[in-house]
């Protein structure tokens, strides 16, 4: 690679360099000093974007959308549920009405819901129930675990980003990031790659598990670990490492909410 | 709770600051921003059924905010550039004041929709070029060359203020 088609590519992309890629900014230097601008453009870029979003967002979409249960019934015709934190509300609103106008005075029938959507989250406490959750996550996604590059830094910052995760420090080789629904809440998914195998880090700052150390019958073992906001779980074959990995992700991480 | 309003209501969890974030540069207001979401999340449950893959829902609903944005257009014009300045740059709560922030805030306010478009599916969404052609429906290639014009107009316009970052060449 040349440094025009660096320049090139690096603009494309950033944070996703190829391989033939960063061996050609670690051997030149002018392309080196050009991508640390790009580098230092490109995280102003992301702060630039990263506005702030109203903390009454969640309440209000849902709010919206018990009304919309009401005026409209549901396909399913399930909801009776949601629906019944909201009887104070006339059923005669239409669609005309001034939503926002409404929803700023309602703000407590929206805690409400929210609040009752967190106590029917429901709470696993045997161990085994919650290996046993773990792992067939795990195996219902087993194609995170043949991946063999390291993915880019935006991908895993978005990945930790989506479920209010901050990453503070480096936290090794990740070779797959992405959100997905561990016991229907959102999480972050981390496969890291160690010297024993893949270690599988679910983050889920939605989640509160206890802690746990088990070890399964087909040799996987699974660590809970409750954090400060929320819970994190580690799923591989070696002991040691996981307690590795752990120890790196605990220090290297930072859960915003909860 | 059943499992579709589970789900539901994850989705509400997961998408909501992403999709919030990429509607409010979309149209540079956080009321329609506001709008937008809660109209996403509407289709977004009516259709529900329709989403087999979870992996896929944030393409799903980048596609539903998209069209709910083209639709904010058919019944009422709006310019971006209409939208006051200060609207853009008084969202970070508690945010400490920086004056390069504000520039490149007002730097991608000044991109042209098709150049910025791409660069918030990347940088906000984290979508792959592939993944930002399918969703725009166009080639990969352009998708590429947008988001390079799209860094060098920001880049260009950070050097004409000031040279806020640096010296970037």
């Amino acid at each position: 690679m040349n440094c025009m088609d660096f320049r090139r590519v690096s603009l494309e992309d950033p944070q996703g360099l190829s391989e033939s890629a960063t061996i050609h900014v670690q051997s030149c230097s002018a392309c080196n000093v050009y991508y640390r601008q790009l580098l230092k453009q490109e995280r102003l870029l992301e702060r630039a974007l990263n506005v702030g979003v109203p903390e009454d967002l969640v309440a209000h979409t849902l709010l919206r959308h018990g009304f919309e249960q009401k005026d409209i019934p549901a396909k399913t015709g399930n909801n009776q549920e949601l629906d019944s934190t909201l009887t104070p509300i006339n059923s005669s609103i239409n669609s005309s009405f001034s939503w926002r106008r409404f929803a700023t005075g309602f703000a407590l029938v929206a805690s409400i819901v929210a609040v009752t959507i967190g106590i029917n989250v429901q709470q696993l406490s045997d161990p085994e129930e919650i290996a046993r959750m773990l792992v067939s996550h795990i195996e219902e996604e087993a194609h995170t675990l043949s991946a063999r590059d390291t993915v880019s830094k935006g991908r895993l910052t978005n990945t930790l980003s989506n479920v209010d995760i901050q990453q503070l420090a480096h936290l090794g080789d990740v070779t797959f990031a992405g959100n997905c629904l561990v016991d229907g809440k959102w999480a972050a998914h981390l496969v890291m790659k160690t010297e024993q195998g893949p270690v599988t880090v679910l983050l889920m700052p939605n989640s509160k598990l206890r802690s746990i150390d088990h070890l399964g019958s087909g040799g996987d073992r699974v660590q809970t670990v409750a954090l400060r906001g929320g819970s994190m779980a580690l799923i591989g074959s070696d002991r040691k490492e996981l307690d590795l990995v752990r120890e790196r992700v605990v220090s290297s991480v930072r859960i915003h909410h909860i | 709770m059943n499992d579709k309003q589970k789900l539901f209501n994850s989705l509400v969890e997961a998408y909501q600051k992403p999709l919030y974030r990429y509607g409010y540069w979309l149209c540079g207001d956080g009321s329609i921003a506001e709008d937008l979401v809660q109209e996403t999340f509407l289709r977004a449950w009516r259709a529900l059924d329709s989403l087999h893959n979870t992996a896929a829902a944030k393409s799903w609903l980048v596609t539903i905010l998209r069209r709910e944005n083209a639709r904010r257009f058919q019944r009422k014009a709006f310019e971006y550039s209409d939208v006051p300045m200060e609207s853009l740059v008084d969202e970070g709560a508690g945010e400490v004041y920086s004056a390069e922030l504000e520039t490149m805030r007002i730097g991608i306010e000044r991109l042209d929709e098709k150049y910025r478009e791409p660069l918030l599916m990347q940088v906000l969404m984290g979508f792959t070029q592939e993944e930002i052609s399918e969703q725009m429906e166009i080639p990969a290639n352009t998708v590429a060359t947008r988001l390079r014009r799209a860094r060098l107009q920001l880049r260009d316009f950070l050097m004409a203020d000031e040279d806020v970052v640096g010296g970037v060449k």
